[in-house]
């Protein structure tokens, strides 16, 4: 990895899955890249519908949407925070009920 | 004549020990005042069954009741709550269960039964509109829920028959026994099978051609098709409606709230394999839902090959995934699949019954029970062949079995030697699949709920992974961040007060806890006042509802209060108040009870050394006959 870049994981679960048409993937940022920069990148990657399930009409990240980096709950104030070489998202929609 | 529409204005008395069915007048009052369901059951309860009543003695009711919105067009409208004294707590309980019994009885023109006594022989109760009259059922004793089930039909000749039965665990008296409802739904908790069972009574068998009238057809209407159309463009229905609630099984292993090894860790390495998408992928048949359900969580599932090659059955859900699964340290999901259908079929709550092999199987590794306790079974982490042998031998009451039929308090006394440290139980019910020390509001619910640990009576959904926007709409800006907040415990007293509340409406009108109230949070106080309101035509404002709310939960604790619970009752096992999570976004929690009972007892108007309400607060709910029999 050049050390101009950081290579970070995405998991997708439930719905997401299904609309991204992948479990996982790898996808490589610029250094300084924050999380929403990475749920840009994803949404871009694999078209609107994801993109819909991703931020809001606003632009900000969907309040629906339930975010891990390193299986820590990501509060989303803090999707501008940058993200680090290896590290673990993972994207669910906000589902409860059990 | 009665005056609400909505209601089909009488219900039905049975009592086995005369072998009589007779037709009682629904009280105007008793409506105004409780609605139906769950505060017709508590009522009734609260009148005919003291603390001098065993649970499973003829004198005992056991309740099967309806409410206003069951069987309308409003979304969910299939819900039915069952309501007796558990024989597994001793105190107050319930279940409530979906498909579509409770609209069949309200077609047939029914509101409740109240069943009491106990048959000389099996009987079952057969409802066909206004013909009704008890059956023998000496033939299907014995026999499991589905074979009833099918045994019915068969006889009656008609697939339109809906039925309420209880399996071998019901007859044999397993105090956690479940009435299995077409198509195999639970009522599942507290022991309501047990009683059931108790009474000699095998199954209900209803078939109704009635129509349900409302009083404001064209609101009614028009509330029922916004309803509908919120619910479909809520951001979540299509995630809830793809996997139902196997869906959050993946989403709860990183919040360390997926108990896994009886609690001691609140995420399961292996969650990948016993996850929804892993469900589908081995065994979905197709989509189905329950009576009038635009969301449709249930599925059908079946086992192509395997071991149990054949096995199929509908609504495994999130709750026996982990029973079955983490909980036992299994990642064998064609083993949870059988284990679901075998608990079905049994007629076991297969929470319950998976709690308590959790249970044995950490004291087996604590080495505190041994070989011959155990009956040469070897209780070790991860054994499926262990797991469904046990379950057949609770069922059954046979051997190791028959100790933890029982349920897991009585148990865990019986063995002694420290083994109640192990036991996760709240007021003698098995804890479901959340660990409060991954939200904190959900300890405070397992601690305060009326019925023992239980998520679904608060059901607090708000801060389980974070609806800030749903925070704000109900609760206002002031109460975020935190009341989203899964760590947090400011503001959590008010949201499980709050959803014990509207819980207690909810079960009482006859809709779904996972079809907008709760799960989606889409359907909240001014819709469900709205339906009641054009459905009945009762006038009923929110403040109303809600008071209706209060008065039925008061009158639960009033009823917990006077079979001996008090604030000490409202308690964690130790594990989750001493021993820090060391899961995933829960890793170093623990659960800050007591700040949040203080704040609880305040918000609810009850004594905070007794636990109980006060002579005021009893008072303010029209409950005045709970003072004197409290002596406030």
């Amino acid at each position: 990895m050049s050390r101009h870049m950081i290579a970070v994981k995405v998991r997708y679960h439930n719905i997401l899955r299904k609309v991204a048409g992948r479990t996982e993937e790898s996808i490589v940022l610029p250094v300084g890249a924050s999380l929403h920069n990475a749920l840009e990148h994803v949404g871009d990657r694999h078209g609107p519908r994801l993109r819909h399930m991703l931020f809001a009409p606003e632009g900000n990240v969907a309040s629906y949407l339930v975010i891990f980096r390193n299986r820590t709950l990501v509060p989303h104030d803090q999707a501008h925070a940058p993200l680090a070489d290896g590290d673990e998202l993972m994207f669910f929609p906000a589902i409860s009920g059990g | 004549m009665f005056p609400y529409r909505g209601y089909a204005g009488k219900w039905l008395y049975v009592d086995l020990t005369a072998g009589k069915v007779e037709v009682r007048e629904y009280d105007p009052e008793l409506a105004q005042g409780y609605l139906g369901g769950n505060g017709f059951g508590t009522r009734l309860l609260w009148e005919h069954v003291g603390p001098e009543v065993d649970a499973l003695a003829p004198e005992s009711l056991l309740i099967f009741a309806t409410g206003p919105l069951c069987g309308t067009l409003v979304p969910n409208a299939g819900r039915v709550e069952v309501i007796a004294k558990s024989p597994l707590t001793g105190i107050y309980g319930d279940a409530n269960a979906g498909g579509f019994f409770g609209p069949e009885l309200k077609f047939a023109g029914w509101d409740a039964i109240v069943v009491r006594g106990r048959s000389p022989s099996p009987v079952y109760l057969a409802v066909q509109d206004d013909r009704v009259e008890l059956r023998d059922a000496g033939v299907l004793w014995g026999h499991t829920t589905s074979e009833t089930e099918a045994a019915i039909r068969r006889a009656w000749d008609d697939p339109q028959v809906k039925t309420a039965t209880i399996g071998p665990a019901g007859e044999n008296g397993v105090r956690f026994a479940s009435i299995q409802m077409t198509p195999q739904r639970s009522a599942g908790r507290c022991g309501m099978g047990t009683v059931m069972g108790s009474k000699g009574l095998k199954a209900v068998a209803v078939r109704g051609r009635g129509p349900i009238y409302v009083a404001d057809l064209a609101r009614f209407h028009e509330l029922a098709v916004e309803l509908h159309l919120r619910l479909r463009a809520n951001p979540v229905f299509p995630a809830v409606s793809a996997y139902g609630t196997p869906g959050i099984v993946s989403l709860m292993d990183p919040l360390g709230r997926f108990p896994t090894k009886n609690f001691q860790m609140g995420s399961f390495p292996e969650v990948d394999k016993i996850n929804a998408e892993a469900l589908q992928n081995r065994a979905l048949v197709r989509h189905l839902s329950c009576f009038g359900c635009p969301i449709g969580c249930d599925k059908l599932y079946s086992l192509p090959d395997g071991p149990y090659a054949g096995t199929s059955l509908r609504s495994v859900e999130y709750e026996t995934l982990n029973a079955m699964g983490a909980n036992v340290w299994s990642a064998d999901l064609d083993a949870i699949l059988a284990a679901n259908r075998l608990c079905d079929d049994m007629g076991l709550d297969t929470i319950s019954a998976g709690r308590a092999i959790g249970f044995a199987m950490e004291l087996w590794e604590k080495e505190i029970l041994n070989l011959d306790e155990t009956g040469g079974l070897a209780l070790r982490w991860g054994d499926v062949d262990v797991l469904l042998r046990l379950l057949g031998m609770i069922a059954r009451r046979e051997g190791f079995g028959n100790l933890l039929a029982e349920g897991m308090r009585q148990a865990a006394q019986v063995i002694g030697r420290g083994a109640e440290q192990y036991a996760m139980h709240v007021k003698g019910m098995e804890i479901a699949a959340q660990d409060g020390r991954a939200q904190k509001s959900m300890g405070l619910a397992h601690a305060t709920s009326n019925r023992g640990a239980d998520h679904l009576k608060a059901f607090p959904v708000i801060d389980e992974t974070g609806y800030p926007d749903e925070a704000r709409r109900r609760y206002g800006e002031e109460c975020l961040p935190e009341m989203a907040q899964p760590l947090a415990i400011k503001h959590k007293p008010f949201l499980v007060k709050d959803g014990e509340d509207f819980g207690a409406v909810v079960d009482s009108v006859g809709v779904c806890k996972s079809g907008g109230t709760f799960v989606l949070a889409e359907i909240y106080w001014p819709d469900i006042a709205a339906a009641v309101e054009a459905a009945t035509g009762m006038d009923m404002p929110v403040k109303r509802l809600k008071r209706i709310g209060e008065r039925i939960y008061n009158l639960q604790r009033c009823y917990n209060a006077v079979h001996g619970i008090t604030r000490a009752d409202d308690r964690l096992p130790r594990r989750f108040t001493e021993e820090p999570s060391p899961s995933g976004n829960a890793a170093g929690q623990i659960v800050e009870l007591e700040p949040m009972l203080e704040e609880y007892y305040q918000l609810r108007e009850w004594d905070p050394e007794t636990g109980w309400p006060t002579a005021e607060k009893l008072r303010q709910l029209g409950l005045e006959d709970a003072i004197e029999r409290l002596d406030l």
